[in-house]
């Protein structure tokens, strides 16, 4: 216990001064993160807050619907952190320096364990807060709360929730590396696989959204029978359930139903925690060492074996670009599947992105000619769809740059200049992303049962938004390039990377807000025969140029000058 | 003082230490030799509890490392070829911190860390972050938290790297100073220089087998019979063919 304590000092201490160093450079990340911080915050406060609101205006129905919303909302948060505790665990509990250094110390594993699950539900749980408190708290702001009711909320109920799903991630985590199933991307991409159906059916057990028309909203015994329906389904032996209870219960003080859900998160936190501790007593060093010793050498057989058999029978599918930008490409491609943290982040995206289509798909939603309808879900979709493509470049665009790290030299000293370098970042990105994104615009918009019109009109939005996020991007990633971290995720959530993602999604926010206003009024003209003139779609369209062409070429050109003066490779 | 029995360690089908038996006794300065890859690392892994051999036993100072982990490290000082630092701490806070881990007082820690820092030549920088530190700076101060409990086994993979002459020779005389006062130092190297300088006796380890050991006169009798010196030796020996006859081929 007392090294326990000995370490964790020490690691406070060192995490401590990374944030508050009395330095320039420090102050002005700090500053940055602070403002990036309560934006986040104050614009999630401000979007739930408007939704509640709303619906606590609805009579009858409304106080059902928020606390399905927080409920669903909650559900969402719990697998969300699930997933997120067990891919970081990859590079806290397993394959990092530091946890072998702490191994290699006298005191038990046990206390590097716990030393270590501690950073882990830290870096699993922060960006969680950033939703969940702004939700919560327009939630208690609703329903007036008090301060003990904050309190209450927060101490009692918040902190079990985030640690319940954070045992059960690293749980896992132990448990695949020590059966030695965590080494290879199939071993991962399975489980994560697995536990996002899990999340998927118990959202649609919870949900049942085909019992909800949205053309039959207005008939109260169609959505009384669904309130029913959903009160039948819902899982009582569920941490978010425990929450949004203790919520209701806490709304209108009852606190014997309070101190039952209450006591339920206390008790299953603590149990929880406690197996974990066993668990990691059996089998967390045992799992570590596999994950240490895994065969390479049965992997660097199979490369040969491949190599001399001709893999793809001589066929390079990259023939086309040059052999400078072709090595790049495939030095690239290779590392990223190599690196578990990187292709375990971007499984999860993916399937979240499975998640989302799925349960568009679920929704049968017909607007029945209510033009206002398929333009705000239209947009609504287009907003989505570009949030996720902010959240994918910053998180594997911007640090692309950065992860030539160590290794620049060998790029800054051969025949490949910085400029070839940074083009070929930009145009590997650009083109996956492109891929990706036209994919699920697609996708989505033939769930949505969209027109023509809005498909088309979707489908060059979201190459636009492709172009100038990876612009951005890559440019901030050449301009506030950091060649000293080798973890992808710390270069995306820097100061350099946070400002990137403030201007990523205010760039989306302007794109969707320019293109959707012009189409909103002409499906109006449309219908009801509102006036609507041209030069409304002229406005917009220089808009968007001006906007777009300073969101590709001022990033690109800034940070392709920046890397080619920087003199500290 | 360490004592390995038998020990092997394969990952799946490459055996990469192979039955490997040595006795180093209190006071000894052991030189542990080979060539890339011959399984020098692995088996200081295995010494320092980093990995679990597949066959065979570690003792150190009596102490059976499988089944008593945490008291056989008490009595080690590791330096790994590749050292892990806080870069937010600094020289002094991260031997406070080690030297904690090794239940030694307050003030027997600040003491130590004093001379150590001294005697390294860190004294003007052991209250600045090691991230601000060279790697030879990072070197010395990953040396003196291994040197701080007064460990009675050192165990260093490659101790010059990123020291210059001057310091390299201060790590040299410190340690061959600690064997005189009864610790036993294992040093895993490239350079022959080195164990033929310091070592008491000397292992040379080829793809996961002792191939020979002895003092360094013991080895150099060796070479000269064959009319050689100690790099002619340790190249026949790990099988290796003399850089200059590769030009010649």
């Amino acid at each position: 216990m007392k090294e326990l304590a000995l370490i964790l000092r020490y690691k406070i201490q060192n995490s401590r001064r990374g944030f508050f160093a009395p330095r320039l450079e420090n102050i002005l990340r700090l500053g940055v993160n602070l403002l990036v911080g309560i934006l986040l915050f104050a614009g999630a406060y401000w979007f739930f807050h408007y939704i509640l609101t709303y619906l606590s205006g609805l009579h009858e129905i409304g106080s059902l619907l928020m606390d399905k919303v927080v409920s669903l909302a909650m559900l969402t948060f719990f697998m969300m952190l699930i997933l997120s505790n067990l891919v970081i665990s990859l590079s806290t509990l397993f394959k990092s320096k530091q946890t072998e250094f702490l191994l290699s110390l006298p005191t038990e594993h046990l206390n590097t364990f716990i030393a270590r699950f501690v950073d882990n539900s830290t870096y699993s749980t922060w960006a969680f807060l950033f939703l969940a408190l702004p939700l919560l708290a327009s939630y208690g702001e609703v329903h007036e709360f008090r301060w003990w009711q904050y309190l209450t909320l927060f101490s009692l109920g918040l902190i079990p929730f985030v640690l319940i799903p954070a045992t059960l991630g690293v749980g896992s985590s132990l448990l695949l590396f020590y059966l030695r199933r965590f080494t290879r991307p199939i071993n991962i991409i399975l489980p994560l696989v697995a536990l996002v159906a899990l999340a998927t059916w118990l959202y649609l057990q919870a949900n049942n959204p085909r019992s909800l028309s949205l053309s039959s909203l207005e008939d109260f015994r169609i959505l009384n029978s669904y309130l029913s329906n959903l009160k039948a389904v819902s899982f009582s032996y569920m941490p978010h359930v425990w929450l949004s209870e203790g919520l209701k219960a806490l709304t209108v003080r009852d606190l014997q139903k309070l101190f039952v859900h209450l006591f339920a998160l206390a008790t299953t936190t603590i149990f929880l925690f406690r197996m974990l501790l066993l668990l990691s007593e059996k089998i967390y060093f045992k799992g570590w060492l596999a994950s240490e010793e895994r065969s390479s050498s049965r992997k660097a057989e199979r490369r040969a074996r491949r190599r001399k058999a001709g893999f793809w029978l001589g066929f390079d599918p990259l023939w086309w670009l040059p052999p400078d930008t072709r090595a790049l490409v495939v030095k690239d491609l290779k590392l990223f599947v190599r690196e578990p943290s990187q292709w375990a982040q971007f499984t999860i995206l993916l399937v979240l992105l499975v998640l989302y289509l799925v349960n568009l798909g679920q929704l049968p939603l017909t607007f029945g000619g209510q033009q206002l309808w398929e333009t705000v879900i239209t947009f609504a979709n287009f907003a989505f769809c570009g949030f996720i493509l902010a959240t994918l470049a910053v998180r594997f665009v911007f640090p692309s740059i950065s992860m030539e790290g160590a290794n620049i030299w060998s790029i800054g000293s051969s025949p490949l200049s910085l400029r070839r370098l940074f083009w070929g970042k930009f145009g590997i990105s650009f083109v996956i992303f492109l891929i990706l994104a036209e994919i699920l615009a697609y996708c989505s918009n033939r769930m949505l049962y969209l027109s023509g019109l809005m498909m088309a009109l979707t489908g060059l939005g979201i190459f636009l938004m492709s172009l100038g996020l990876t612009s951005l991007a890559t440019g901030c990633g050449a301009i506030f390039a950091n060649f000293s971290e080798r973890n992808p995720g710390k270069i995306a959530s820097s100061s350099g990377g946070m400002l990137t993602a403030v201007l990523s999604l205010f760039y989306v926010a302007l794109m969707v807000f320019i293109v959707a206003i012009p189409v909103h009024r002409y499906t109006l003209h449309l219908s009801s025969g509102l006036d609507f003139s041209p030069l409304e779609v002229f406005r917009a369209s220089i808009m968007m140029l001006a906007l777009n062409l300073v969101a590709i070429f001022l990033p690109l050109k800034l940070g392709l000058s920046s890397l080619e003066k920087r003199s500290d490779f | 003082m360490i004592a390995v029995r038998n020990l092997t360690k394969k990952f799946g089908e490459k055996v990469a230490v192979d039955h490997l038996d040595l006795e180093i006794a209190r006071g000894e300065f052991f030189g542990f030799l080979g060539p890339n890859g011959a399984g020098k690392t692995t088996t200081i892994r295995m010494l320092v509890g980093l990995s679990r051999p597949t066959q065979g036993e570690i003792e150190i100072a009596g102490i059976d490392l499988k089944k008593e982990p945490v008291r056989a490290k008490l009595k080690v000082g590791h330096v790994p070829d590749n050292p892990y630092l806080y870069d937010k701490l600094s020289a002094r806070e991260f031997l406070n911190f080690i030297g904690g881990l090794h239940r030694m007082e307050r003030r027997q820690i600040e003491r130590e860390a004093d001379f150590l820092l001294d005697y390294f030549e860190m004294t003007s920088w052991c209250d600045q972050r090691a991230e601000g530190y060279s790697h030879g700076m990072r070197q010395k101060t990953v040396v003196a938290a291994a040197l701080l409990h007064n460990p009675e086994v050192i165990i260093i993979d490659e101790p010059l790297t990123g020291l210059d002459p001057h310091s390299g020779r201060l790590l040299k005389n410190i340690l061959k100073e600690r064997t005189k006062s009864g610790t036993t130092v294992f040093v895993s190297t490239h350079i022959l220089g080195i164990a033929e300088e310091l070592s008491d006796r000397i292992g040379i380890l080829s793809a996961g087998k002792l191939i020979a050991c002895g003092t360094a006169p013991e080895l150099m009798g060796m070479a000269v019979a064959q009319g050689e010196n100690l790099e002619g030796l340790f190249l026949r020996l790990t099988r290796q063919q003399s850089p200059d006859s590769v030009l010649s081929t």
